[in-house]
């Protein structure tokens, strides 16, 4: 191995094995109830991601120094069980060292502001530990070089969102918006799966890197084409479920119960973000198919146009927020449709920091208002606003956008409803076959439970 | 020279080696049932609930003891009468630990002041049930021990008073089957058919589940998971797996088991019952196993019974905070939240790991056992991969649906009163450490699996 082989390594070693030694640790400290102080949670937190983004930012200095395009890092070997193997690969190269460059940059600020934000909260500790598994999660999937890698960060990405929604768990709303999240989320774990098993069947072993390493040009000749876009589907589905696009996208306004750091970084720039670098990565496979190209397009445009009405009717900045950072990923999903590379990275990049940026000062708008309207003269900023629309339509879309399109209800009543109600039927069934075999003396005990 | 007279001499040495050699060779394993047997004797003999406690988990401490050194004596090549291999070995370590486990952390209020009983002499039963029939490589011992074992629930039930018309209505058939099976009145075609049956009531697969639901309800709590987790109809058909590829009884026990799977995840999402939901979980979690063994490729055998292993620690993980959680609070409906978080942090992050370690979450053992299950069974039937897949999402989403239900949604005072005491803590310290510490990188053990498992098919191959 030569000398650069071995730096390489150990700048990618620190990337990704500093977040999970942190997580480990907050995770065994917490299992064991150990309460550490908050000073300490906060240093060694700041202290891991900063080795962290140092090993990043060396690898793309070393990238840039050496004109590198790619790099393969594989922490463990292989295993093999007949037919089956299992690689945990990471693969580096301009796409995964930008997006890894800026996860870690903005979980760096994400960690200073949480300090002081989260000061004295009861669930201080609890709140890093979630941090810390939704940084590991978000490094291991932005520098995946294999699926299973992929699906390691993806899941963990999941979890922790889903948590950290519910983070006030003592009140119901935010457990219920948390566990709306974890079915949104589920469904795209779903969907990934299938599309990895497709994919595996159609290429083989190792058809991430495939993809990655030979593009459009090289699936062309290894698979049907019938497969590949089934898994295109699928890919799109895992993508749209995860960054809440067209008609997933009751989740995001749910996911802002958490605590507003995570609200910025996890909902506003990097969760939301990473369906579209799902389908930046695996693109090759979209842009084998016209038509599915077309669909990601309009998709994206519809996102863009339903959540940019839907932003102007909300009563709260983090919804507001939550919409308007829809409308630009929707954006960034048209774009890749139609093929782009470079513009959807640098539109990912720029809208996440800014996205932070405005989430991290949503508590504070108040006074940002406050200070905006001295500085002007003026206490009504859009009182001077007009409207061309005639009234029953401007209120009609009005309506509209203030039910939020009626997306959730609709999902609800079409999907969630009759799915449950079957099993509904069926326990009632099991209940009333029970209570044959039983007799009804015993059955009616059973109700003996406390409600 | 002051220094030589102190170094041992040869014949010294010798000594101390047989020494050590004649300590191997102690009938570990027999050991441990003895003491099970002497701690049945004495708990019987008791009258004070106090000493019954005391006797019941020593005796059970002592015979895990025995039957982890015999597992480890076995990979060292010493053994006693009773013989352990590759596949059993490992399989009696972790069903004793499981066993104690669940016997260590049971809340001192079910022994004293309890309206029933406790069950001590059945539990103890219970673990000499374990001991046999995992140390066991024998067929027919296996088969005579699987026909004997619903007779500790059922006994628990007519101790507690509760009818057994249920739990009849579905071991009836079942021991008819054997008693067929031994007289031969059937067309050779026929034994494996009723076989499967067997496996179908015992396991719980759609539509012979009832009782399961039953049990959970009306029997003691801890006999019910001693009689579930151990999976045992899993672990028969792995020692008989030649049964199953006898005239098409794979195919339809795999229908079967994949409408099962289905079936009861959905059934996990509308529980208003924790008790039922427990069931519906084990009952959904037992069938996708069944599906991976109805296979005959060696990889998807060391899934199903590497992920039967992890299931169990899960399991048996949910099963201790739901039993804990009752003995503070009584039965608990999913009607509400209970918001226990706040006063017993531990059990909810011992229910939330537990939960993750069960439906293969990243760095748990489930993990890869799952993704090998899945994608084995793919090229099975690709409608079979894909229904295991969202079952485990639909049984994700239940887990933590129920953990939301149990341990959040309501701000509750804290009460020393319902602390999670020092028995209960490394009890799930040692059950979560199993579900990831002890296993975050599974690949030895799968591998180690997948050869134990290829010698078990090669030796059923020769007979």
């Amino acid at each position: 191995m030569s000398r650069l082989e071995t730096t390489l390594d150990f700048f990618a070693a620190m990337a990704i094995f500093s977040p999970l030694a942190l997580a480990c640790f907050f995770v065994l400290a917490f299992i064991l109830h150990i309460k550490l102080p908050e000073k300490f949670i906060a240093l060694i937190v700041q202290l891991s991601v900063f080795i962290a983004l140092f090993g990043i930012v060396s690898l793309g200095t070393l990238f840039l120094y050496h004109k590198l395009n790619k790099f393969e890092y594989e922490p463990f070997p292989t295993f093999h069980l007949e037919s089956f193997h299992f690689d945990f690969q990471f693969y580096f190269d301009w796409l995964s060292l930008s997006f890894a460059t800026l996860a870690l940059s903005l979980c760096f600020v994400i960690a200073f502001f949480s300090q002081r934000y989260m000061h004295r909260e009861p669930g201080y500790q609890r709140f890093f530990v979630l941090y810390s598994i939704f940084v590991t999660g978000i490094v291991i999937a932005s520098l995946a070089g294999t699926i299973e890698a992929l699906f390691v960060g993806w899941e963990m990405v999941g979890l922790s969102s889903a948590l950290l929604v519910a983070f006030y768990h003592e009140r119901i709303m935010p457990t219920r918006n948390g566990l709306h999240l974890w079915i949104v989320y589920r469904i795209s774990d779903t969907a990934l799966f299938g599309a990895s098993y497709l994919l595996h069947h159609a290429l083989g072993e190792g058809f991430f890197k495939l993809i990655i390493d030979q593009g459009k040009a090289g699936l062309v000749n290894e698979a049907s084409s019938s497969i590949l876009v089934g898994a295109g589907v699928l890919i799109f589905i895992a993508a749209a479920c995860k960054s809440a696009l067209f008609p997933f996208s009751g989740w995001l306004p749910r996911a802002m119960e958490g605590p507003t750091p995570s609200s910025a970084i996890f909902y506003g720039a990097l969760s939301i973000h990473l369906g579209a670098f799902l389908l930046l990565r695996l693109n090759p496979i979209i842009q084998l198919s016209p038509t599915l190209a077309w669909v990601v397009v309009i998709m994206g445009l519809l996102t863009t146009l339903f959540s940019g009405i839907i932003a102007n009717a909300q009563t709260d900045i983090k919804s507001i927020l939550a919409y308007a950072t829809l409308t630009q990923v929707g954006m960034i999903v048209a774009e890749i449709g139609f093929g782009l590379e470079i513009l959807p990275l640098i539109h990912i990049i720029g809208h996440a920091s800014l996205r932070t940026y405005q989430f991290l000062r949503a508590p504070s708008s108040f006074q940002y208002y406050k200070s905006l309207e001295n500085s002007l003269g003026k206490t009504d900023l859009n009182k001077n606003s007009t409207t061309i629309m005639p009234n029953y339509l401007s209120l009609a879309i009005y309506s509209f956008a203030l039910n939020r399109g009626g997306m959730d209800d609709m999902l609800e009543r079409f999907i969630i409803t009759p799915f449950l109600l079957i099993f509904k039927l069926a326990d009632i069934i099991e209940k009333n076959w029970l209570m044959l075999l039983t007799g009804p003396q015993k059955a009616a005990s059973k109700d003996g439970v406390t409600k | 020279m002051a220094y030589a007279s102190n170094r041992p001499s040869k014949s010294c040495i010798q000594r101390r080696s047989n020494k050590i050699v004649n300590a191997t060779t102690l009938p570990f394993l027999e050991a441990s049932i003895g003491i099970c047997l002497i701690g049945v004797i004495f708990t019987s003999l008791s009258k004070s609930q106090e000493k019954i406690r005391q006797i019941t988990i020593n005796s059970s401490f002592f015979s895990t003891l025995c039957c982890l050194i015999a597992s480890y004596l076995s990979f060292s090549g010493f053994q006693g009468y009773l013989q352990l291999d590759s596949f059993s070995a490992p399989l009696l370590a972790l069903n004793s630990i499981l066993t104690f486990t669940i016997l260590f952390c049971t809340p001192r209020t079910k022994f004293i002041g309890a309206l029933t009983p406790f069950p001590a002499i059945l539990v103890l039963l219970s673990q000499i049930w374990v001991i046999l029939f995992t140390s066991n490589t024998n067929s027919y011992l296996l088969f005579a021990l699987l026909l004997i074992e619903p007779m500790i629930p059922l006994l628990d039930l007519i101790r507690r008073g509760e009818k057994t018309r249920v739990f009849l209505f579905h071991f009836v058939p079942y021991w008819l089957s054997a008693i067929v099976l031994f007289t031969n009145l059937l067309p050779f075609e026929a034994n494996s058919f009723l076989i499967i049956l067997m496996v179908i009531i015992r396991t719980g697969i759609f539509p012979c589940h009832a009782w399961v639901s039953s049990l959970m309800n009306q029997g003691s709590f801890t006999i019910s998971l001693l009689f579930m987790l151990p999976m045992p109809s899993i672990i028969f058909l792995l020692f008989n797996h030649n049964l199953l590829h006898e005239n098409h009884a794979a195919e339809y026990l795999s229908w079967l088991a994949i409408i099962s799977v289905i079936y009861f995840s959905g059934l996990t999402l509308v529980q208003k019952n924790l008790r039922d939901f427990y069931a519906y979980l084990i009952l959904a979690f037992s069938a996708m196993l069944i599906l991976g063994i109805c296979t005959d490729e060696t990889a998807e055998l060391t899934a199903a019974y590497s992920l039967r292993n992890a299931l169990c620690i899960g399991l048996t993980g949910i099963g201790i905070v739901i039993r804990s959680l009752e003995a503070r609070h009584g039965r608990l409906s999913l009607f509400l939240n209970h918001g226990f978080y706040e006063t017993t942090p531990l059990l909810g992050i011992a229910f939330l790991l537990c939960g993750l370690g069960c439906v293969g979450f990243p760095g748990t053992s489930a993990f890869i056992s799952f993704e090998i299950l899945a994608d084995e069974v793919i090229p099975y039937s690709p409608y079979f991969g894909m229904v295991c897949v969202f079952s485990e999402a639909l049984l994700s989403i239940a887990l933590l649906m129920v953990y939301f239900k149990l341990f959040c949604g309501v701000k509750i005072t804290k009460s020393e009163i319902f602390k999670v005491r020092l028995r209960e803590a490394i009890a799930l310290w040692t059950l979560i450490f199993l579900v990831f510490g002890a296993r975050f990188l599974p690949h030895a053990d799968i591998t180690s699996s997948h050869h134990a498992l290829e010698l078990l098919l090669k030796k059923q191959q020769q007979h």
